[in-house]
This record gives C-alpha cells, sequence and structure tokens, in this order.
C-alpha cells in the first residue's frame, strides 16, 4: 500500500471538501454548480451508505524472513491454522472492489 | 497556656473529647515524625478506583499502615510496580487518621532494596540511555493516518487482547482490515518474536499504522516491551506504531518510542479507528453545506438573470429609439438633399427659362425699329386698311405719335423700313 493512496472514505470526504468549497464561489458558471451539487449529493448519499456498512476483512499474516508479503497471501482470521509457513500462495484472490467504491 | 496534657502535679486530670484527644495526638505526631524512611516489606496492598494505593509496611512483628496517594503514585519511576512482598525503603511523614483513631505513613517515595528494583533499574537505565539519544523526541513521532485503510496488530491470537481490539473497532467506521502479525507477548522469547514481527509487519508495506498490544500484567509480564532491541525497531519503523500495551498505569519503553502511547489495547483501538459517528456527523454537515452553497448560487443566478433582463429591455428599448433616431436623421438629410437637388434643378431651369423669355421680349421689335400703328379701327395689319388721307397713331416703345398718310406704295416691307418711315 503506498502511503499516498488515501482510503476510499477519505478520497471521497476530501473531494466532497473540495465541491462545497467550490460551490461556496459565486464566480462558478451555474452549469457547474448544478454538476457539481449534484455530484456532491450523490457522493455523500453513497458516503453514508458506506458508513452504515460493517463490513471489514480479518486477516493474518503468515511468518516471513525476507521476502515481503502480499496481501492475498494472508488468510482471515480463524482459517489461517490450515495454511502451513510453506504453502504461500493464496489461490483466493480477494476483491478489491472497495477500491472503487466511490 | 499550659498544654492540656503537660498539667502539673497534684491537678486534676482534665477530662478530654475524643476529638480532643485525638486533635492532641495528631499534633504531637505529625509535628514530631513529619519526615521519616522506614524500611520494610509490602502487605495486603489495595488499589482503589480513586488511583490511591493503600497498604501495610511490615516486618517481623510490627507493621504500619501506609497510604500512597495518585498523586504521588504517579510521580513515582514509570516501571516501578509496587507488589505484596516487595521490600523497599518508604519515604513520608506519619500522620494521624482521626476518624479511626489511626495511624498511617503517607508514603512520598519508594526505593526498592537491592534486587527487588532490579527490572525497575534497568528499565531506568534503558529509558536514560534510549532518551539521551534522541529515540523518544518528539520530532521523531510520526502522524497517524487519519483513516486507515489496512491496520497492522502484533499482539498474541491467544488473549483477549486481539478480542478486544477486534470488538472495540467493529463499532468504529467501517471499511478498515485489520491484519494481524502473531506474536508471543510474554515469556523469554516473546522480546525477539515482537521484533521479528514488528520488522516484517513495516518491511511488508502493507498497514497504514500497526497496533502493538498486550494486556496488563506485572512487570516481568511486561518485560518483553521494556527491550531495548524492540525500542529500537519500533524507532526504525517507516510505519506508525501505537502502543497498548498493559493497564492504564503502566508504562513500558515501548510506550516511551512509540508513535503515540495509549494506556490500553482498547484504547489504542480507540485512537486508531475513526469514529463512526463524527464521519456521520461531518457528512451531514457537508451535506448541508452543499445544499446551502446551491441555494445561495441558484438565488444569486435568479436575481442576475432578473436584471438582466430588466438591462436588456431597456438597452432594446434604448436602442430602438437610437435606431429610429438615425433612421429620422437619415431620412431627414436625404429629404434635404433631395430638396436641395431640386430646387438646385428648379433654380437652372429657371435660368434657361429666364434666357428663353429674353427672345420674346415685347420690347424687342421695338428696338430693331418697328412700331405699333393704329388707325381708328384699332391695330393696323395691314396696309390695305388704310387709304390716303386716314389719320393714324404709331406707338413707340417711349411715346406715340400721330400721323396722316400720305400715299401707297405696292409691295412687302423691307427689314430697312420703319413705322417711322411710314
Amino acid at each position: 500500500m503506498k502511503r499516498d493512496q488515501a482510503h476510499p472514505f477519505e478520497k471521497g470526504l476530501e473531494r466532497l471538501e473540495e465541491i462545497s468549497a467550490r460551490l461556496d464561489d459565486d464566480a462558478i458558471p451555474l452549469e457547474e454548480a448544478i454538476s457539481l451539487y449534484e455530484e456532491g449529493v450523490k457522493l455523500s448519499a453513497s458516503l453514508t451508505e458506506y458508513l452504515g456498512k460493517a463490513e471489514r476483512r480479518i486477516l493474518v499474516a503468515p511468518q516471513r524472513d525476507a521476502e515481503p508479503l502480499t496481501i492475498d497471501e494472508c488468510q482471515p482470521l480463524g482459517t489461517e491454522q490450515t495454511v502451513t509457513k510453506k504453502s504461500v500462495r493464496s489461490k483466493k484472490t480477494v476483491s478489491r472492489e472497495e477500491d472503487s467504491l466511490f | 497556656m499550659t498544654p492540656l496534657h503537660q498539667h502539673s502535679p497534684g491537678e486534676a486530670t482534665p477530662v478530654l473529647s475524643v476529638g480532643q484527644l485525638c486533635a492532641l495526638i495528631k499534633n504531637t505526631l505529625e509535628e514530631g515524625f513529619s519526615s521519616v524512611l522506614v524500611s520494610g516489606e509490602i502487605s495486603n496492598l489495595r488499589e482503589y478506583d480513586s488511583g490511591h494505593v493503600y497498604f501495610t509496611i511490615k516486618e517481623a512483628k510490627a507493621s504500619i499502615s501506609a497510604v500512597l496517594f495518585a498523586g504521588v503514585r504517579r510521580a513515582l519511576p514509570a516501571g516501578l510496580r509496587l507488589k505484596d512482598g516487595m521490600k523497599a525503603v518508604f519515604a513520608g511523614r506519619v500522620s494521624f487518621y482521626s476518624d479511626r483513631g489511626q495511624v498511617q505513613i503517607v508514603v512520598s517515595g519508594v526505593t526498592p532494596e537491592a534486587g527487588e528494583g532490579d527490572l525497575y533499574r534497568r528499565f531506568e537505565e534503558l529509558k536514560r540511555k534510549l532518551a539521551d539519544e534522541g529515540l523518544f523526541s518528539e520530532s521523531l513521532k510520526k502522524p497517524l493516518p487519519w483513516y486507515p485503510r489496512r491496520v497492522g496488530v502484533i499482539t498474541s491470537t491467544g488473549g483477549s487482547v486481539l478480542h478486544d481490539i477486534i470488538e472495540t473497532s467493529a463499532g468504529r467506521a467501517p471499511g478498515i482490515e485489520i491484519l494481524i502479525y502473531p506474536s508471543p507477548v510474554q515469556g523469554e522469547p516473546a522480546a525477539a518474536e515482537l521484533v521479528a514481527a514488528l520488522r516484517q509487519a513495516d518491511r511488508d508495506g502493507l498497514c497504514d499504522v500497526i497496533i502493538i498490544a498486550r494486556g496488563g500484567g506485572s512487570i516481568e509480564d511486561l518485560w518483553p516491551f521494556n527491550d531495548e532491541s524492540l525500542a529500537r525497531t519500533i524507532a526504525a519503523c517507516r510505519t506508525p506504531i501505537v502502543s497498548g500495551v498493559g493497564h492504564e498505569p503502566d508504562v513500558t519503553i515501548c510506550d516511551f518510542v512509540a508513535d503515540l502511547r495509549a494506556p490500553t489495547p482498547s484504547t489504542a483501538a480507540l485512537r486508531v479507528f475513526p469514529e463512526r459517528q463524527s464521519l456521520a456527523d461531518s457528512l451531514l454537515s457537508y451535506r448541508r453545506r452543499l445544499h446551502d452553497g446551491f441555494t445561495r448560487r441558484l438565488r444569486r443566478a435568479r436575481e442576475r438573470l432578473e436584471r438582466q433582463t430588466k438591462e436588456a429591455l431597456l438597452r432594446g428599448i434604448r436602442s430602438r429609439i437610437e435606431d429610429l433616431t438615425q433612421r429620422t436623421d437619415t431620412l431627414q438629410a436625404r429629404i434635404s438633399q433631395r430638396t436641395r437637388l431640386i430646387l438646385s434643378e428648379a433654380k437652372g431651369r429657371l435660368s434657361t427659362l429666364g434666357a428663353g423669355l429674353g427672345k420674346h421680349d415685347p420690347g424687342l421689335p421695338f428696338k430693331k425699329g418697328y412700331a405699333l400703328v393704329r388707325g381708328p379701327e384699332g391695330p393696323v395689319t395691314s396696309a390695305d386698311r388704310l387709304v390716303t388721307g386716314d389719320r393714324i397713331e404709331i406707338a413707340f416703345s417711349d411715346g406715340r405719335v400721330d400721323a396722316t398718310v400720305t400715299g401707297k406704295k405696292p409691295g412687302r416691307p423691307t427689314h430697312q423700313m420703319n413705322g417711322g418711315q411710314a
């Protein structure tokens, strides 16, 4: 995970802040104000909906001495005991859909 | 005045109230033992929610109550944990608690005896050493992410700590993954295992922030978190580290060097996982701001439109008037030009006509020598009308003469002839 990549929720809130600040500017054309408002309302609704969700993953990292792990090698909590230290590659591809939520 | 208890022999012993007696004892004791050092062993140690600690300082055949007030306790060196059986030198003053008629030592300092304070002394030494190296410097503290995408947790999978962190974070903002790097947190190999787990977690770079945690315990239990190598590993991490080790009063070297010290594992989770409700609140306020901003923008647009419409109407009327004025001017110009043309044409024609008229000047024949001849019956147009002897009048342009016909001659008049010769 790169440090400059913020959580999608954080990105959403940042965009919302941008939109709000832009809407406060009287100089913007009306057409832009309308599309900004629409975007803002849509975004805040989807962020609110996102907040209501309880989904999250709890993973356990297998032990590694040198080579960095990828997240796909980590197993959900409670199932990690079935993974031996050698069977590093998990076939399970983890959905990253939350990155494109907003 | 003679003190009540120093009455002279022979005087009757005064009767005191309990309160008076207690006050006397209190004064005497507290003045006489305002600063003492007493060596003994802690027993019957009781901690209260207030933070005050009560215990007995005892030796084989003597004991005295002692109290360590919360404020003093917080000022004791970090890592120093009082426990039953611990031998120490206690500094303090003797106080008399009148309500119970009890004597106790109000402790102001604790110095563990040799052997007892080994861990504590090692703790202090390491703390001083690392502090001198600047490892605890505020300038080294990395800021925590506001909304982490993934949180690393270094702890034992066996204890309640992991459960506490998971439970605590469940009520917080959603969509934050937890990645556990299991490590023993107690016993001999724990420090090395913690170091290995932390190094791996930082190297993997999968987490935005890492919590290193364990539950409460004795100073011996928490000792792995006072490991020098662990402290240096934490300081070297690129990822922000939050320590949540032990209970509220427990302090470890790990706490000093971490980017944030949380008093307990649950508190660490509270600090790392953003609060759901405050996010909902800020979303709500964004919505309000959007709505207000847009409404204001719309109102301004409507006002401008109205203003522009009025202005446009006025401008239209004004430009129509200008058009008409201009057209009138043009017409007027054209009319006067035309008039001038007609006039000049008329003038030309008039002068031409004048010239033509000159040819028909009735005076002209007179100038050529013709004259008007009148007989008795009016103008004479033929010689035949006249006979010799007729009286006639000959009219010139400037006058008339009377004449008499004296003879007649045939033939046509010549240009040389004139009336005068007739």
